[in-house]
């Protein structure tokens, strides 16, 4: 069985598709398992060129100079964010047919940490689609193919072992969600989305262990094959919960505000360097001390 | 030559893939031999080597006997926080960070590798003493992207050179006029020196990095600070004014204004109303309805 493995790693692995003239090249970067990205850049001072692809446009910060464009698809109509080294720049609304593109401008020479994720009518996060880029002065790029990751939940924060625990979430139209849900073994299964990219799965818990269990789940579509979920965690045990909205759910808002920002980092950064027991809400890993640990929990679910 | 440069490069990567290697970190720049007093930088550089990680910590060493260390310098760190900036300690310069989202390798468009080791920090030292100096980077370790914070070693560097025993001084500054960018914030949350009034502030240099940022609330005096900062000011009736310096000595500046009193706020508004009262009457006065 063809297992998609949660390996994430950086390789090239198509090549240059062409050159399309002098200063301009057109590249596939695979940046996960499966994910290729298409990049164009070129060195000009013609204004920006759109990002592709048709989608709902996006936003732009003010200003002139280097831009880098971005187009993809998330699940339609719903909200985009672009993170600029961890700082949320601009937002989006994709078509109804899940397309986005968006631009941000004014940049100066230097690398930069571009994320992108994509927020359901529900309010659930995919999760980060992120790529280090070094930036030119003066350059156009363009960075097409962003496939978001899904959107992923579940309706019982708790459920009685044999019973159903559904599997729900939105992404790109007409795809195929492959859901995966880890306990002692991991077990696979499969839904689809029609025109809404909504899925559903009624996940039969009873070959699950009592236990804390998650789920991910990531998309194919057209041959392409989306980012990973971040995990949504239930328990199997003997009562049934609805799953209440918690502030816990994202993990990393100290501050239950909804986002994992410099704040969060900042609240982090305080019990780190004041080194005393930190409070429980504080110590994402429940070891006891707050280490690069729980700042790395933290970077995963960072939502700016 | 581009097509055939890609496929060299996707079979080293399926080879990487197939071994597991762990993420690398070099030492680049260091020239063969430097004078005494003489200024020279090393970049500590990671290779991740197809994994991915998105937390980073580690101390590199130097000798102290023949070369002295100047500065870090951060502009091109692909870290986006640093949990502990380049710091001086017993047992060496000291640093850890946190990329968002995770790093497997620098994406530059314009380069045909396409996956490039990404810049942690640039040491500055300076030539001391004859001998040999050898830098190193010890106990670094990484945490992986999974969301668990799986620790993971890296494969440390070692770097020498040799200092003459000529004096001949030299000062290597980095090209940079542009000033740094602040963006900052006061906030109060419970979990953050107890619910006090807070700033938060980050700031960015592209070129040569953040030297260190300045705050001076009202008309007190200018201090260093790092982020998070408890105000001195709890009323917040002061003005903050912050300055972040970069290597090359450009400044960025940025004020936050105090937060208004309800009692100098329904002052305010108090007295628009009485402005707005006395026009009323004057225009009239000056204009009697009958006449008009």
């Amino acid at each position: 069985m063809s297992i998609i493995r949660n390996k994430v790693f950086l390789r090239i692995s198509i090549a240059v598709l062409s050159v399309l003239l002098i200063g301009t090249v057109c590249v596939a970067v695979t940046v996960n398992s499966s994910n290729t990205l298409f990049i164009t850049a070129q060195v000009n001072s013609a204004p920006p060129v759109g990002g592709g692809g048709g989608g709902a446009g996006g936003g732009s910060s003010s200003g002139t100079g280097t831009t880098v464009n971005f187009s993809g698809m998330g699940s339609p109509s719903s909200k985009v964010f672009v993170l600029q080294d961890g700082v949320q720049v601009l937002s989006t609304i994709a078509d109804p047919e899940a397309n986005f593109s968006a631009s941000v401008t004014n940049l100066m020479q230097g690398n930069y940490t571009f994320a992108l994720y994509a927020q359901d009518k529900n309010g659930n996060r995919s999760a980060l689609f992120s790529f280090p880029v070094y930036i030119t002065t003066g350059a156009t790029i363009n960075i097409r193919g962003v496939i978001l990751a899904p959107t992923i939940d579940v309706e019982q924060s708790e459920v009685r072992r044999g019973e159903n625990e559904p599997i729900f979430g939105f992404t790109v139209p007409n795809s195929t969600v492959n859901i995966t849900v880890h306990s002692g073994e991991a077990h696979f299964v499969t839904a689809t989305t029609g025109d809404s990219g909504a899925y559903l799965y009624n996940f039969d818990t009873t070959p699950l262990e009592y236990g804390d269990h998650n789920a991910k789940s990531r998309s194919l579509f057209n041959q392409k094959v989306s980012a990973e979920t971040n995990p949504v965690s239930f328990i199997v045990s003997n009562q049934t919960k609805p799953k209440t909205p918690s502030c816990s759910d994202l993990i990393g808002d100290l501050n239950c505000d909804g986002k994992v920002n410099l704040v969060d980092f900042s609240i982090l950064a305080y019990w780190y360097k004041k080194g005393t027991l930190p409070p429980d809400n504080v110590d994402l890993n429940s070891d006891g001390r707050i280490n690069l640990v729980d700042f790395s929990i933290m970077a995963y679910h960072w939502t700016g | 030559m581009l097509i055939a440069f890609a496929l060299v490069l996707n079979a080293s990567m399926a080879f990487a893939v197939d071994e597991a290697p762990r993420p690398t970190l070099s030492l680049e720049g260091m020239p063969v031999s430097v004078d005494q007093e003489q200024q020279f930088y090393v970049d500590v550089k990671v290779d991740p080597k197809g994994a991915s990680f998105n937390g980073i910590q580690s101390t590199v060493q130097y000798s102290g006997d023949t070369i002295t260390f100047v500065r870090a310098e951060t502009g091109s760190s692909i870290i986006t926080y640093f949990v502990t900036p380049p710091t001086v300690t017993e047992n060496g310069i000291a640093f850890s960070g946190i990329i968002l989202g995770g790093f497997r390798g620098l994406i530059d468009p314009f380069d045909e590798s396409h996956s490039l080791p990404g810049d942690i920090v640039r040491l500055v030292f300076a030539g001391k003493a004859k001998g040999t100096a050898r830098i190193t980077t010890h106990d670094s370790t990484v945490t992986a992207n999974d969301g668990a914070g799986t620790l993971q070693t890296v494969t440390d560097a070692t770097v020498s050179t040799t200092v003459s025993d000529v004096a001949a001084p030299s000062t290597y500054t980095p090209a940079d006029s542009i000033a740094p960018t602040i963006t900052a914030s006061v906030v109060q949350e419970h979990d953050l020196f107890d619910g006090r009034y807070t700033l938060l502030f980050t700031a960015t240099d592209k070129q040569s990095g953040i030297d260190h940022v300045e705050l001076r609330e009202g008309n007190g005096e200018w201090a260093t600070i790092e982020s998070p900062y408890v105000l001195q000011d709890q009323s917040r009736k002061s003005i903050l004014s912050l300055r972040a310096y970069d290597a090359s000595g450009n400044v960025g500046t940025i004020t936050i204004a105090p937060v208004a009193s309800s009692s100098a706020l329904a002052l305010i508004i108090l007295i628009l109303i009485l402005i707005i009262v006395v026009y009323v009457i004057y225009k009239k006065s000056k204009h009697p309805a009958h006449l008009s």
